[in-house]
Order: C-alpha cells, then structure tokens, then sequence
C-alpha cells in the first residue's frame, strides 16, 4: 500500500497539522495521499490513523467498483438473453410451420399459432391436452416409434404422416422430432415441428390418378434410368408387375441390341431436357417381360421433382395403328391398282368391242346398200333395226369410253368459271341459236381444277337443259353463291322438269327417264357431271317439278385439299 | 416411176380381221383406184410379202401398205419399225389402220415413221370414205420417189 514517508519533523505541531490538512482535502479517493507517518508524537500517531483509514477506503473503493461493473455485465447479459428470447418467440409464433412441444408423457407444453392454424386447437385449449389427440389411431404405434428414436438424441426429419385436426379430419403433414432437454441435460420431452402438404399432397394424388387413368403408357424415370412410377398400362404393355418395374432401369424396356445407346441417348436428355411430343416416325421397339417386341411412340416430359429432374415417359403401342396404315396402304394399292384395271378394262372393252362392232354395222350397212328391196319388206326393217342398233351401241361405248378417261384426278389449276361457262356454251352455239334458247351466267366464281372438265360440266347441264326444253322459248339461269368452304352453283331451267322421285336415278350411268327414239343420249352426261363434281370435292343434286323445270345444283371446294 | 397415174396400184393390206378385211375389200371396189389387192394376216407373212420370201416369191412390191396395229405374232409396231428401217422398204408409204384411237399408240406409230395414222370408223360410210380419199392422196395426188 502506499509509503507514507515524513517530510520534515523539525517543522512546528501547528505548521504540520495545517499542511496534514490541506493534503487530506486535495484526496479524491482513489490516489493515496502521503501521510508524515513517522513523524514524532502525536502528530505521527495521528498521520498513521488517518493513513490506516485511507487505506481502508481504497480497498473498498476497489471492490465497489468490481461489484458494479459484474453487476453491469449480469444486467446486460440478462437483456440479450431477453432479446434473444423475444426474438425465438417471434421466429416460433411466425413461423408457418407448426412447432409443439411436449413432455415426457405427452402433454402438451408449447403450441405456437401456426399450430393452431393447422390443428385447429386455439393455444389455450392445447395446452395441457395430450399430444395423441392430433394422432389417428392407427399412426399411434408409428408416433411412439419416432419417438423413441428422438430419445435417444436423434432428429427424425421431414416425415411424412396423416394427423388429425381439431374436427377429427386428417391431414398430411411433414414433421420433425427432436428430443428436448433441461440445463442439465436431463431429457424432459419432445418438439414437434410439422409442414402442411395437402397441396402437395393432393397435386401427388391427382398427378398419380391422371396417370393412372391415362390410356398410354406412362412411368416416370429419373437421371439415372430407375423407374419410379409406373401407371397400369405400362404393367399391361410390359406384362411386369408394378412392383418389378420399380426395381427396374428403363433401359430393360427395350431391346438388347438398343439398350447400349438407350443409356447414352437418355444421359443425352437429361442434359438438355426437353418436351419431345409423340410424332410419326419415332417407333421404338419396346421388349416385353416375355421377350416379345412391340413398335411404339414415345413422348418425354421432363418433370422436377424433390428428387431432381425426371422425366414422364408415355408410351402408345402403335402396333394396330402400324397394321392398319399398312392394311390402308395395302388396301390403297388395291384400289389404284383396281381403278387402273377398271380404266384399261374400260378402254380395252369399248377398244375391243369396236372390231366386231364395225363387222355388224358395216356389213348391216353393206346389205341395205346392196340388197335393199331384193328380199321381201321385213327384211329390210330387220337390217334397219341392225344399223340402229349398231350406231346406238356404238354411243355406248364412245360415252363409257370418255366415262373412263375421266378416272385419274388431273393437276388442279385455277379455273375461272366465267370462263368454263363461256367455253361450255360456245360448244353449245348451234344448240343455243337453234332453239332460240337465252342463258343467264351470274358472276362466277375461280376455284381449283381441271378446266376441260368443268367446261364439259356446264356443257352437260346446259345441253341437258336445251335437249328437256319445254315449249315456251327455253331460260338457263347459272348463279353461284359462297357456301362454307366454297360456292354453291346452279343451274336452273324453264324446261320439262321431272318427278321428283328420279331425283337420285338421273345421275347414274346409262340410266334415261324417256323411252329410246324420244330424246337423244345414252344417260351418261349426268353421270359425267357427279363424276367430275365429285373429282372437284363437291356434290350435285336436282330438284324439278314436272312441267315447270330443273334446278342442278353443285358445291364447289376452294380448298384444294378437299378436292 | 412415180405412183401418180399408175395403172393398176399394188396394195398390201396387213391386217388379221376377216370382217375388216371383207369391208376394205367393199370400199376399193367402190373405189375409183384401180387396185390390186394383197393380204397378209400378220407381221411374219408381211415380211415374207416384202422380202418376197415363199411362197411370196412372186410378191410385186406394195406402192402402198394398210397396217393393222393388233397383229398376231410380229405386231403392227414390229412391222412398222422392220420396214422403216430397211433401206429398200423404207419409202413404201405405211397408213396405219387402226381402232385405237389412245394418244400413246397415235404418237408411238408416228414415232416409228409411219406415215400417217387412221382410225377405222364404226360406220361403213365414213370408214369407205376415209379409206379412199386417203388411198386417192398417196397414190395419186402426192409425188413419191421412183424406185429402181
């Protein structure tokens, strides 16, 4: 402690005793102030009194100010850890996920208001109640095992379980269990955090019934080809069962010789995953649990799981669609093939018919040339039946002859119909003035097709009209009007009309409504005119009334593709 | 010699229908063509005819040849081509006589140098007709070359 040394013993008691005073008043209680301890009398037993009490003071001084600043530091302490735990609390009450805690014997110690939220127990309610209120019955085993796993210092993270809210309905929630201990470390119960996935949970659900009930193939395969979902048709398709494909690569679903580059090709996708919807021209064969094979169409969707990315594989066996497109191409070829035979069978058979044809009508000829009046009257009726008969059959065979040449379908162009109109009646011309007969075109439209046989169209259905006039001066009326994807055209007549119940015999081949010897013809211009409106993507049709006229109407497609 | 004014023309007729035959004979008789008339009834026996191989060995050379299309054995197109490409036959004037009346064959007969194309009308007065007035065209109004 502080030496206090004398300064001078030869100064007067007086003197001392002042400066002793002056010195005292100068200390501020920390800086020891120098006493004449050892100054004689009692000036010096008075220095070391009060010298003694300095000493004292300071030591007190001393351990005040350690008590406060300990006292200081406790308080601060004491206010962080506040704010911490103010702070905890805020985080439990805001969190949404659910935090519960309970003891040992399942009563329940902290409910925080995402609790409440999801269980539906206000914090007053819940407080107290045991814990397996919120467990269903049959999760309760489950529950006890979590738990005994939490108490032995584990934290079970993100399981997912069914638990039951306050009306008794379950919901599906994810939880954390973890063990809860006192300050000495002493296990006192546990804390539940929970996480809400009915979202989830129901998108799961509906995701695996849509591809369930989906009607192709679908199986989900993660990065490194693991089928993790399945749906029924691909148990089907495959013959696996549900349970052997999950434990399967999807590269066990094609065969050997593909599965090699199967593996590489779907390393490629996950790359670079994309949609690849299903097209023509990528078949895959598939191998079946028996070892068969079947074509199919593959589509890829690649999906993100919690898992990474996936990707949705749909599988269709096309092996039906392939037969068909086969039996259709067959079936095709068929048809050309028989449409070819039918045009050279036309043309060889009005070719082939002519040679005999010639002999009996030249040689009929011949005979009334030569013999006319030589044999008795019947005779010569009979060779006159001959000759006509000879020239009729010879229409017959020109007209099925044009009929044929009309099969193949010709390059369409467009076609102003003003113009097949115009053409149509300047073959008409010597008909037209014979018969005095006045036709009225409309403005008409232009569509795809063939020129010549739209000129020959209009030529059938105007010279049908002059050929069935009536008796007053004949009227030919040709209109057009838009109709859906194209125009309806007519073709209307003042002329002799006919029953209505003919409405669907005059369009077929060599068939006449008026006996032989009253009108010209073999029947086969209207049969013409639904050939060729047919060729043009159209159809034709009439309507008549006896003794009033006709109306032949017809669509024409502007759409090339329908044609 | 020119056939113009000929006295009396050497007609072959290559053709295999009795009946046509039998009208192409009614058509020259109302000719006014002062004709010889031969038939052959197909391709081989036209050859023989022009090489005047037996028993054509006395064949005159034809001033002019009716050629059926549809011919047993050597078809008409095989006759066309033969005697088109021989030097000697070559300038005899061919008409091909036909039923066919399909581009292909018209274009195909005159590809291989026939001289000219006829189809045979089914009635006898146009067929009479149309034979002659072509018969009376090369024989009579068109100058050919002489033949040694």
């Amino acid at each position: 402690m502080t030496k206090v040394k004398a300064r001078g013993a030869a100064r007067s008691p007086a003197a001392s005793i002042s400066k002793l005073t002056q010195d005292l008043q100068a200390f501020d209680g920390r800086t020891p102030v120098e006493m004449p301890v050892d100054a004689p009398g009692a000036l010096g037993a008075l220095a070391r009194a009060i010298a003694s009490l300095q000493e004292q003071l300071l030591q007190r001084t001393e351990a005040l100010s350690t008590a406060i600043e300990q006292h200081e530091r406790v308080e601060r302490e004491r206010r962080e850890l506040s704010a911490k735990h103010h702070l905890v609390a805020l985080l439990v009450e805001s969190t949404d996920h659910s935090i519960i805690a309970y003891d040992l014997n399942g009563v329940i110690t902290l409910w925080n208001r995402a609790a409440e939220r999801l269980y539906g127990f206000d914090r007053a309610e819940a407080i107290g109640m045991h814990v397996d209120s919120i467990v269903p019955a049959d999760r309760r085993q489950e529950f006890m095992d979590l738990r005994a796993r939490a108490a032995t210092g584990e934290h079970v993270h993100d399981f997912e379980t069914v638990r039951l809210t306050r009306d008794g309905s379950p919901v599906h929630v994810s939880i954390t269990v973890s063990p809860t201990y006192d300050a000495d470390g002493k296990l006192t119960g546990f804390s539940g955090i929970g996480r809400d996935i009915r979202e989830r949970f129901l998108a799961e659900e509906r995701l695996q019934l849509a591809v369930e009930a989906a009607p192709s193939g679908m199986l989900m395969v993660d990065q490194a080809g693991a089928i993790v979902l399945v749906n029924a048709e691909v148990e089907h398709l495959f013959g696996y069962s549900r349970e052997a494909l999950l434990e399967m690569s999807v590269d066990q679903l094609v065969p050997d010789d593909l599965r090699q580059r199967h593996g590489s090709l779907r390393a490629n996708y996950f790359e670079a995953p994309a949609v690849r919807s299903m097209g023509r021209g990528r078949d895959l064969p598939m191998l079946r649990q028996d070892g068969t094979q079947f074509p199919a169409e593959v589509a890829l969707n690649p999906i993100q799981t919690r898992a990474g990315t996936c990707v949705l594989v749909s599988i269709i066996d096309v092996t039906s669609r392939r037969q068909n497109e086969r039996e259709l191409e067959l079936r095709t070829q068929e048809l050309e093939t028989s449409n070819a035979d039918l045009q050279d069978f036309a043309y060889v058979a009005s070719h082939d018919l002519q040679e005999p044809l010639r002999a009996v009508a030249g040689y009929c000829q011949l005979l009334s040339t030569h013999y006319r009046g030589q044999l008795d009257a019947r005779a010569d009726e009979f060779i006159d039946f001959a000759v006509d008969g000879s020239k009729r059959m010879k229409r017959l065979i020109d007209d099925l002859l044009l009929f044929s040449r009309l099969g193949p379908r010709t390059m369409l162009m467009a076609v102003d119909l003003n113009r097949a109109v115009s053409d149509a009646l300047q073959n008409l011309q010597t008909a037209i003035t014979e018969t005095g007969t006045r036709v009225e075109v409309a403005s008409l439209p232009t569509i795809p097709g063939d020129l010549s046989r739209l000129v020959q169209l209009f030529q059938n259905l105007v010279g049908n009209a002059i050929k069935f006039r009536g008796k007053d001066p004949l009227v030919v009326r040709i209109d057009s009007t838009p109709e859906g994807a194209g125009y309806l055209i007519t073709v209307a007549d003042n002329g002799i009309g006919f029953e209505p119940s003919h409405t669907e015999r005059i369009f077929k081949m060599f068939q006449r409504l008026h006996p032989q010897g009253q009108y010209e013809g073999t029947g086969i211009g209207l049969a013409l005119c639904k050939r060729i409106v047919l060729q043009h993507g159209g159809r034709i049709w009439a309507t008549a009334t006896p003794g009033a006229g006709s109306t032949f109407s017809f669509t024409v497609s502007t759409n090339e593709e329908q044609s | 010699m020119t056939t113009s004014g000929v006295a009396q023309a050497e007609i072959l007729l290559i053709e295999d229908s009795p009946s046509d035959i039998g009208l192409l004979r009614e058509t020259l008789c109302e000719s006014r063509i002062t004709s010889r008339l031969h038939v052959v009834r197909d391709g081989c026996d036209a050859l023989a005819f022009l090489h005047r191989e037996p028993p054509y060995a006395n064949a005159p050379r034809p001033d002019i040849i009716l050629l059926d299309l549809n011919l047993p054995l050597l078809g008409g197109r095989g006759v066309l081509q033969i005697v088109k490409e021989d030097k000697d036959l070559a300038q005899i004037p061919i008409i091909v006589l036909t039923t066919s009346e399909n581009e292909r064959d018209v274009t195909s007969a005159y590809a291989l140098h026939a001289n000219c194309y006829l189809t045979k009308p089914v009635d006898f007065e146009r067929f009479a007709a149309s034979i002659q007035s072509t018969l009376e065209f090369w024989l009579t109004v068109v100058k050919l070359p002489s033949y040694a």
